[in-house]
């Protein structure tokens, strides 16, 4: 057995599970945004109801990494990456949060038809978001904050069709006075979506930690 | 805070064999530092020349300086006797003698001319205290030194260490030898020390050096690879071959 096998096993296995919530975060954005645009309600309440195996995956990796620290106690870049994984899946346990609450909130407006321009905005940033996510997982794992960097920048985007969003929905409840209720669900939606994207960059500053041990803010 | 002892540009060579090369180092007065590194980098050899140990041996030859308050302790004129009782040691195993605990703390104080006996009963107690062995011991000061546990027979050195009150504790690995309780209490008592004592401890276990040292100097083949705050050292060393051997990659 070579030097540390025991330990880089261990970080290889927790690498692979943080991947393997990343997943489900995966998942459950996705399923949100096809409940969402097909009024498919039955999809909406199955994303609700499988959020618990990724608040259960923030538990058992949280335990996952305490016991590495307790057992083989690292140091330097390796304690690092540890903590930026403990942030990491906290942050992915409120992504899908997000999704959840873009399900009830689809629920909430029910049959109702959708104002216009969140059926091509809201998929599109679910999209980057979805994306963005993928990409900064694998910039953790493989410790490239080039791509970390890179991976943030692109929430620019996002905020700007969220500033775009507001500005619509805002003038359509204004201006014509009318689907007032359905107007502020697509509000929150669309925050929810934003804020997807703010969780990514705050898993990228996580990873830039990790490799280079400052706190950045992105 | 001040510099107790300022290393400039040490060598040091056992026969034509370099052990130490221009090592310079400052070391703070009331502040712990550590010295770590893979088995033969140098980290013990250095370790004796701040109290002129390797004196002992032969072949030894030593260039640069090792100033202690200022002066240069390799200089001719300088007072060896009187540097190892300002400059301390205490070894791997504990070792003392075979005499009672008493007298083991009284031998050093008495070589050096102490022998009023109420005068070695104070200090004999505020060293036995002093190492936190005192409670242990006080019923059986006269019994022999040698029929206490391993980890209280190096308290008893450090107490026989801090008896001719010096300055400055060398330790070299004091605690690879003692069981988990009574490292515990070592590195407890070495917390204490700093706040009266300049230590400079040697060590294998990389959380000791954590978890007690505020400076930590990490020695690769002879050379000084890294030195810093202990806090900057563990948490981002920046050699990547510091960062190798507290992780445990190679040693």
């Amino acid at each position: 057995m070579s030097l540390r096998q025991h330990f880089e096993e261990d970080i290889a296995n927790l690498n692979k599970n943080i991947l393997k919530m990343g997943l489900l975060v995966e998942e459950a954005i996705e399923n949100a945004l096809i409940a969402f645009k097909n009024k498919d309600f039955n999809l909406a309440e199955k994303v609700i109801a499988q959020d618990k195996n990724i608040n259960q995956m923030e538990n058992d990796l949280c335990d996952q990494s305490v016991l590495i620290l307790a057992k083989e106690q690292p140091v330097a870049s390796d304690l690092r990456h540890i903590l930026a994984g403990i942030k990491i899946i906290s942050q992915l346990e409120r992504m899908g949060d997000h999704a959840v609450h873009i399900c009830k909130r689809t629920i909430n407006i029910g049959t109702d038809k959708y104002i216009k321009s969140t059926l091509v905005n809201f998929p599109k940033m679910e999209e980057l978001g979805r994306h963005m996510l993928v990409d900064s997982l694998n910039a953790f794992v493989e410790g490239d904050v080039d791509l970390a960097r890179e991976v943030s920048a692109r929430d620019q985007e996002i905020d700007d069709i969220y500033d775009k969003v507001e500005y619509k929905l805002l003038e359509k409840i204004q201006k014509e006075n009318e689907k007032i209720e359905q107007g502020v669900e697509l509000l929150f939606i669309s925050r929810f979506l934003e804020r997807f994207g703010d969780h990514v960059t705050n898993i990228c500053e996580w990873v830039i930690f990790s490799k280079e041990g400052t706190h950045e803010n992105l | 805070m001040s510099t107790n002892i300022v290393v400039k540009d040490l060598d040091l060579f056992y026969g034509d064999f370099q052990a130490l090369h221009s090592v310079s180092l400052d070391i703070e007065e009331n502040q712990v530092t550590a010295l770590i590194g893979p088995s033969g980098c140098g980290k013990s050899t250095f370790i004796r020349t701040l109290n002129r140990m390797n004196d002992l041996i032969d072949s030894v030859k030593i260039t640069g300086e090792v100033l202690y308050h200022g002066e240069d302790i390799y200089d001719s004129e300088s007072d060896v006797i009187e540097l190892r009782k300002r400059v301390g040691m205490v070894f791997q195993k504990p070792n003392p003698f075979p005499m009672s605990v008493y007298e083991n703390v009284a031998y050093g104080p008495k070589i050096h001319g102490k022998s009023n006996r109420t005068e070695l009963d104070i200090l004999v107690e505020k060293s036995l205290r002093g190492a936190a062995l005192w409670d242990e011991v006080k019923d059986r000061l006269d019994k022999p030194a040698t029929g206490l546990s391993g980890g209280q027979q190096q308290r008893l050195c450090i107490a026989r260490t801090l008896a001719v009150e010096p300055e400055v504790v060398l330790m070299d690995e004091p605690t690879s030898a003692l069981d988990p309780m009574s490292t515990s209490k070592i590195e407890d008592l070495i917390d204490q020390l700093k706040l009266n004592y300049t230590i400079v401890i040697v060590t294998h276990n990389m959380q000791q050096a954590g978890r007690i040292s505020d400076k930590t100097c990490f020695f690769l083949n002879g050379y000084i690879e890294e030195i810093g705050s202990t806090d900057q050292i563990f948490f981002n060393p920046q050699s990547s071959k510091t960062e190798d051997y507290i992780s445990g990659k190679f040693g």
